[in-house]
């Protein structure tokens, strides 16, 4: 057993992206992480962030609140969420005259939160347990060229999160070099997608996706791996608008891949036909 | 006369606010807002100024510091920013400039708050999620075998909303 953990699906994964979701949990089934889904959750906050933060730090509290209930640690698998849950947790923790204003609004609809519930993105789980991931390999990814885009969220502001260096990055690439696969460095490794802008300036969504996705390429990846299902979004709209650029994969399905699961077990579809053609290409599936 | 504003020399195009400035001072997220010396590191890292440079951050400082209330309150480049945080993270005085732009635009709901926020606000009230899961990603859940969707709270999130009085973004938007 390698813990328990109160799963925060949010609200892009299941619905648009539950391939994603079932790599993960076909993932942690493997590797003996036990999810109890958080019960009663709703909206993390982070849209509501740029309206109001008092409605943000409410709909984290709210979320934080049930995960006390279980006594459990959170994870989730967007970035999104993650960076929100820490920062409300955070600032919730470090500044009592919030919590307590917070506290007050959580009363009139029956909860409460004390604080210091902690909060991981599966990335973070899966890091600490890279020996395990290597020493379970089933089918190491030889001849894999896979560039990372970690995302903006869990890296920034490092204040709040703790996640990994934000100028300089290595959790994703110790996870790809351990099941196998060669890490391959580009130029644009840290370049926001842009994606909190789709449906508000799509057009700067696509021209920095591009740019990344041109730059992997530009570096011989195969494949980019992502851990925010906003992320990979953004760069395969955008792939598939200038028919060009390595396609995304969840880091869940690549490691999953790995530790022998079959496509449809980390639920590579249809959907990710170039995905699919990348690894038979590599004689992967 | 406050030092930052002898600069700006009393021009017609735009009137200072002091208040402004104390109101935004004293708000979360602008704490920092005193200590830029406006080196620029902000817009020099910002990867949306890259693509656009309309976007300018330091520029949006400035204006914050100078508590021009209608030019930012109106100003359409406040919703450009990605929140990527590198201007944060890379900021050598603090000032969070990401974060100043976010209270501003706190501040700004009511004249230039972009549809989708509308939208997302509409949504998470109605069904405490981002987006209205239908039945039919309920059967393709159970089709790929995942468990049903945990359930979700829209009645607290909803009340919690209200009780912040966001109801009425919503309802003035619709128009």
């Amino acid at each position: 057993m390698s813990g328990e953990y109160a799963l925060f699906l949010g609200c892009t994964v299941p619905y648009r992206l539950a391939e994603y979701e079932q790599s993960a949990r076909w993932l942690c089934s493997q590797l003996g992480i036990s999810l109890v889904d958080l019960p009663e959750y709703g909206c993390c906050g982070f849209p509501l962030d740029p309206v109001s933060r008092e409605a943000m730090l409410l709909m984290a509290a709210r979320n934080l609140s049930r995960a006390e209930q279980l006594g459990l640690e959170m994870v989730t698998l967007c970035n999104g969420c993650a960076g929100t849950l820490m920062k409300a947790g955070k600032l919730l923790d470090e500044k009592s005259e919030l919590m307590e204003w917070v506290n007050k609004r959580l009363e009139s609809v029956g909860l409460s939160y004390s604080g210091g519930v902690r909060v991981r993105h599966i990335a973070s789980v899966l890091h600490d347990l890279v020996g395990e991931i290597e020493s379970k390999l089933v089918k190491p990814l030889k001849g894999l060229k896979v560039a990372v885009h970690t995302g903006c969220h869990v890296l920034r502001p490092v204040k709040y999160l703790g996640f990994d260096d934000p100028e300089s990055p290595t959790v994703l690439k110790r996870l790809i070099e351990a099941v196998g696969a060669e890490y391959v460095s580009y130029q644009e490794e840290l370049l926001c997608c842009g994606a909190p802008l789709l449906g508000i300036k799509d057009d700067i969504v696509f021209r920095l996706s591009g740019e990344k996705l041109g730059s992997a390429a530009a570096s011989g990846a195969d494949l980019v791996v992502t851990i925010c299902p906003s992320c990979f979004l953004a760069l395969e709209a955008t792939r598939l608008r200038e028919k060009a650029g390595p396609p995304a994969i969840h880091l869940t399905q690549l490691i999953g891949l790995a530790l022998g699961g079959r496509p449809e077990e980390v639920g590579i579809s249809r959907r990710q036909a170039a995905v699919a053609g990348v690894l038979r290409g590599s004689g992967i599936i | 006369m406050d030092e930052n504003l002898k600069t700006y020399g009393g021009s017609a195009a735009a009137r200072p606010d002091l208040s402004f400035r104390r109101r935004l001072e004293s708000l979360q997220g602008f704490e920092g807002l005193k200590y830029c010396f406006q080196c620029g590191v902000c817009t020099a890292s910002c990867p949306i100024t890259r693509f656009d440079p309309r976007y300018n951050p330091r520029r949006v400082i400035r204006m914050a510091m100078l508590g021009l209330r209608d030019e930012l309150l109106k100003e359409p480049s406040l919703w450009l920013c990605a929140t990527c945080f590198t201007c944060i993270e890379r900021c050598p005085q603090g000032v969070d400039p990401a974060e100043v732009i976010r209270a501003i635009r706190n501040l700004a709901v009511r004249e230039a708050m972009p549809e989708k926020y509308r939208q997302l606000l509409s949504t998470i009230m109605e069904t405490g999620l981002a987006y209205r899961m239908t039945q039919a990603h309920l059967r393709r859940r159970k089709r790929q075998g995942l468990p049903p969707l945990p359930r979700v709270d829209a009645e607290i999130t909803r009340r919690l909303l209200a009780s912040l009085g966001l109801e009425r973004l919503v309802e003035e938007g619709g128009d």
